[in-house]
């Protein structure tokens, strides 16, 4: 039987005849203004009727990084390092002491490695030499450098040593498709069928004569590139979601407290070791106290003796001026506290209410640090609650987020008695981690705000949480300057349970 | 957290059991201590003990509460005899480091490894509670050595002249913290001080330095010393006698007798005579449906007292509704019935607790700055726009200097940062776009991403002295940017909020000349719009074209 082709089809087919062997872009540019998919589905048409032959092969393409761009903008570091000494002679024990343009301190030593290494420089009796045709010698790899950056092929090992350098050369796999004729046949061209159903034809009827082209509808195309939110947002939509299906009122705060809200009025001990520069993040000036004599007498007495709480208290003199000191909120529990104020007596008696919002700790950045991360709060103020409700609470919680395996630690907080910490059992890794910290606000903490029931918080970390939801191993990915945009682009949504 | 180091075997060896580390930590976990980490080898365990639990900081304290826990013995009673030993604490003293409270303990059997446990308590003590030595130091004599009575005094640095431990030759009060290493390590606790402390003995030798070291002739202690003197001084009484508290059970559960030294305060103290250590032991009578109830459980008197029996506690019955518990005298962090309730629900298993949900009955809702920023984070993504969520931390140069613009006088500094890259406060969001555009160079084109969220401004009437503000910032970086496309988003996401847009033509030093406008929403002026200037993209290493534009959100 004869073989048939539509128009498409025929039109691949015929280019490829011609040619005898094409790669996919040429073949799609000779069939300028065919659509890609199109095209595509042709080839597949061809290949199941064993006309043509696909060859896949892998090539890596090149470009340039963040510190390749540097190089060949201002010039490599050893290039910068030899200018500079070319006319010196400066011994390796006065390199600490000198500053070299565009270098920075911590990489001179790196830059003399480097120099060592491609005999740009000898040294003799202590004493850099710079050889005379260093220039040279640093041109051939930055006629690559120059290479790559202009899209022109370079060969692996070209490049070997410059692939090692750290940030310098992205290495990508590209996928090279060519198509080869394997036999050349008789074919019969097929009437074009419709493409489109038109409103035309609807109109005038026409369709009902017509034969429409037959989709090939399993091909899946090229997904959508849409705008999407942060993956740490869905988390962070989920958590609020939660909290307002049960009924929670949502609070804001500012990220700049006095050591007033954030610490001192949720009994916090003003020589608490978390109230050190070493951990938490200080502002140059100090703020002021709130024009409310009794809650600051009262706080103060709970803090010397226990006031009338029934607690004794830590037994020192609470000192205004450590106070009115300014910090980034290390919790959102200073906007907590800033809320006891506020509320009405009716929700002193009863409420419910939560705060997603970012906090900050003075740490330097690694995969399991940050400086800043958000934290998830919330707190209920009810008569007869216990820890019961509490632990309840926190297991329902994590249940809906589909995390149904936690257990309790009993902790230590200064603010809450009991406290908790809830771990939840992680299959892959076949461990516990710890997932929230909770408790029972001490009464010294909660009278000053004339709060007489008991009140449950607690607060979770979401980037942590996001970590476990998405699979993730650094922080990094999740919060930052640095993310992957690609990532961010195309993440799939972790589940929530009903 | 501090940390104690311990073994296994020493474990095993005190509570007479042979539980493996899995069992050990069962126990822990339930009990409230996490295991550190641990070495099968070498048999090293390292507890991570809570702050408030300073009596667990010794291998002795944390046995003893083992002990109790388990059930294997209950706990002894710490009583210090009286005696005739005297210390004087001169005014001289009460401008630098006013206080001190002592003991004396006799008849110790002394071996290697008490002495260690010893050592690495008192240090555990100091980083603690003694807040790296600054709120308390704790110093310990071999008894023989020293000669009643005893003066806490100051003197001028030089005026001071002794042997520091572990040297050879006398130094003098300004020759430790410049000299010695330990007194290089706390120089900083003395700095600016005039008159240094010192202990001096009867015979005037000088047996320390509080808190930077004590004397290489009246301070060793070996495995020959049976007496020792024991002085905590510090800033805080309270505090200082706690400390005490805990340094005397630990020696009397070593064997140890505990006497008192009575403590003569100068005339300018209000105190006038003490006798220490306290080794009180606090009563507190409880209802004990008080207990119940913020624990959630319904347990019996009897069951109450056997509970809290394993957390060191002695109960006696008043009536069935009340329970009279005593306090151990190392157990400083019991301020509250509170605490008591948090002993037994851990006695008793935060894990046994039958869990129920909260029967509260409220209405929910969002404040309206989240709502306007769901519904902008909306429309922005609908429009193509990926979000970010970039650090609200940065220094001048990135968020300033970068963008060729004075610094802001409205940004907030930082004071001391560990990361020397942070030293301000984002007071908008443009150079954080930037940076992570600049992170994802090598990534597809085009790249259009957002950012909603707080920056923060001063404000000098406020108690925090600042605001934190909404803001909105978008780029779209591309080999074919297109400004009118950008104000094209800029004026759906206006339409779509309800909001009249209107654009004044303005130059700014981020944008390219006479490629930029003022945003003006409902006759307010917003913000900016632009194609930014390619200096600005050149100084973060940025190669590819951006438009774009930052508003505040008005409320």
């Amino acid at each position: 039987m004869e073989l048939k082709l539509n128009k498409i089809d025929a039109a691949v087919y015929e280019i490829i005849k011609e040619k005898k062997n094409i790669n996919l872009d040429d073949l799609i540019i000779s069939l300028n203004p065919l659509n890609e998919d199109s095209i595509r589905r042709s080839l597949e048409v061809l290949k199941r009727e064993g006309l043509i032959d696909e060859n896949i092969k892998v090539t890596k393409k090149y470009s340039l990084d963040k510190n390749g761009l540097l190089a060949l903008k201002d010039g490599f570091i050893e290039e910068l390092f030899c200018n500079y000494l070319a006319d010196k002679k400066i011994s390796i024990s006065d390199l600490s002491k000198i500053e070299i343009p565009k270098i920075d301190k911590s990489e001179i030593s790196l830059a003399l490695g480097i120099s060592k290494k491609k005999n740009l420089i000898s040294i003799v009796d202590g004493i850099i030499f710079v050889d005379q045709d260093y220039l040279s010698k640093i041109a051939i790899e930055k006629n690559i450098l120059e290479k790559i950056n202009s899209n022109q092929s370079v060969l692996k090992e070209e490049i070997i040593d410059l692939l090692k350098r750290k940030d310098f050369i992205i290495e990508e796999e590209v996928l090279f498709k060519s198509y080869k004729l394997l036999e050349i046949v008789y074919y019969e061209t097929i009437q074009d069928k419709e493409l489109y159903l038109t409103p035309d034809q609807l109109k005038s009827g026409d369709y009902k004569n017509l034969d429409y082209k037959e989709f090939d509808v399993e091909v899946l195309p090229k997904p959508k590139e849409i705008g999407r939110i942060h993956p740490l947002r869905v988390v962070m939509n989920q958590i609020r979601d939660l909290y307002l299906e049960m009924g929670f009122k949502e609070m804001n705060g500012s990220y700049v407290q006095t050591s007033f809200w954030n610490m001192d009025a949720m009994f916090i001990s003003q020589d608490h070791p978390a109230r050190d520069s070493q951990d938490t993040f200080y502002l140059k000036e100090s703020g002021s106290l709130p024009f409310d004599e009794k809650l600051l007498e009262t706080i103060s007495e709970i803090h010397k003796n226990g006031g009338d709480t029934g607690s004794i208290g830590y037994q020192y003199d609470w000192s205004e001026k450590l106070a009115r000191s300014l910090v980034l909120r290390t919790h959102t529990t200073a906007v907590t506290f800033k809320t006891f104020h506020n509320l009405s007596l009716e929700e002193k008696e009863t409420s419910k209410y939560f705060s997603i919002g970012k906090v900050f700790r003075n740490e330097t950045i690694d995969s399991t640090h940050l400086p800043e991360f958000h934290q998830a709060e919330g707190f209920v103020i009810g008569k007869d609650l216990g820890l019961a409700d509490l632990l309840g609470f926190i297991k329902e919680f994590f249940n809906k987020l589909g995390i149904k395996e936690i257990k309790f630690k009993p902790t230590y907080n200064p603010y809450t008695e009991p406290s908790v910490e809830a771990y939840c059992y992680l299959k892959k890794e076949k461990k516990w981690v710890e997932i929230i910290n909770a408790g029972i606000f001490r009464p010294e903490t909660v009278f000053p705000f004339q709060i007489n029931n008991t009140v449950i918080a607690w607060g979770l970390g979401v980037e942590r949480l996001a970590m476990l939801l998405y699979g993730c191993d650094s922080l990094k990915e999740i919060h930052g300057d640095e993310p992957n945009l690609d990532w961010l682009r195309t993440y799939v949504l972790p589940r929530r349970e009903l | 957290m501090a940390i104690l180091d311990t073994t296994l075997e020493y474990i095993n060896k005190e509570l007479k059991k042979e539980l493996d580390i899995d069992s050990l930590d069962k126990i822990l976990f339930d009990f409230g201590l996490e295991i550190e980490s641990y070495n099968k080898t070498t048999d090293e365990l390292k507890i991570d003990i809570t702050a408030e639990r300073s009596d667990l900081l010794s291998e002795i304290g944390f046995i003893r509460a083992l002990k109790a826990y388990l059930e294997i013995s209950s706990v002894n009673e710490y009583k210090a005899k009286s005696s005739t030993y005297v210390l004087n604490i001169e005014n001289s003293v009460k401008p630098v480091r006013p206080f001190s409270v002592c003991a004396v303990i006799k008849n110790l059997t002394l071996t290697d490894d008490k002495l260690k446990q010893i050592i690495w308590a008192q240090e555990k003590l100091h980083l603690t509670l003694g807040r790296k030595r600054s709120v308390a130091a704790i110093g310990i004599y071999p008894l023989d050595k020293i000669n009643f009575p005893i003066t806490f005094l100051s003197k001028q640095p030089k005026e001071i002249s002794f042997i520091p431990l572990g040297e050879t030759e006398l130094f003098s009060g300004k020759d430790i913290l410049e000299k010695n290493e330990t007194g290089i390590a706390y120089a900083s606790l003395l700095e600016n001080k005039e008159r240094y402390p010192v202990f001096v003995d009867s015979l005037g030798k000088t047996l320390s330095m509080p808190p930077i070291i004590n004397s290489e002739d009246t301070g060793k202690v070996t495995t020959s010393t049976k007496d020792v003197f024991i002085e905590c001084s510090g800033f805080n009484l309270a505090r200082l006698n706690q400390i005490l508290n805990i340094v005397c059970c630990m020696f009397a559960d070593f064997g140890g007798e505990i006497y008192q030294v009575t403590i003569n305060f100068g005339s300018e103290y209000s105190e006038k005579k003490i006798i220490t250590p306290v080794l009180e032991y606090r009563k507190k009578i409880i209802p004990i449906n008080e207990l119940n109830s913020l624990i959630s459980t319904t347990l019996t008197i009897d069951e109450i007292e056997k509970l809290l029996i394993r957390m060191q506690y002695t109960i006696k019955k008043i009536n069935k509704e009340k329970i009279e518990v005593t306090i151990p005298p190392f157990r400083c962090d019991v301020m509250h019935t509170v605490d008591v309730a948090d002993d037994l629900a851990r006695s008793y298993g935060f894990n046994n607790i039958n869990f129920k949900q909260p029967n509260i009955s409220t209405i929910g809702g969002l404040t309206k700055e989240s709502l306007v920023q769901n519904n902008i984070i909306n429309v922005m993504t609908l429009l193509g726009y990926t979000e970010i969520s970039p650090f609200s931390l940065s220094n001048k140069k990135e968020l300033f200097e970068n963008f060729l613009i004075p610094v802001n006088k409205d940004a907030l500094d930082l004071g001391y940062s560990k990361d020397k890259n942070l030293d301000v406060i984002v007071t908008w969001l443009y150079p954080k776009l930037l940076k992570t555009l600049t992170n994802n160079q090598h990534r597809g084109y085009p790249q259009k991403i957002f950012s909603c969220n707080y920056v923060v401004i001063k404000d000098t009437e406020e108690e925090n002295r600042s605001k934190n503000r909404l803001k909105l910032s978008a780029m779209t970086a591309s080999s074919k940017i297109s400004y009118t496309q950008t104000v094209s988003d800029l004026l759906t996401l206006c339409n779509v909020l309800g909001q009249k847009l209107d654009l004044e033509k303005k130059n700014y030093p981020f944008y390219l000349k006479d490629r930029s406008a003022e945003i003006i929403i409902d006759g307010k002026s917003v913000g900016h719009v632009g194609e930014i200037n390619p200096d600005v993209l050149v100084n973060n290493d940025y190669f590819v074209p951006v438009v774009g534009f930052e508003i505040e959100i008005l409320f």
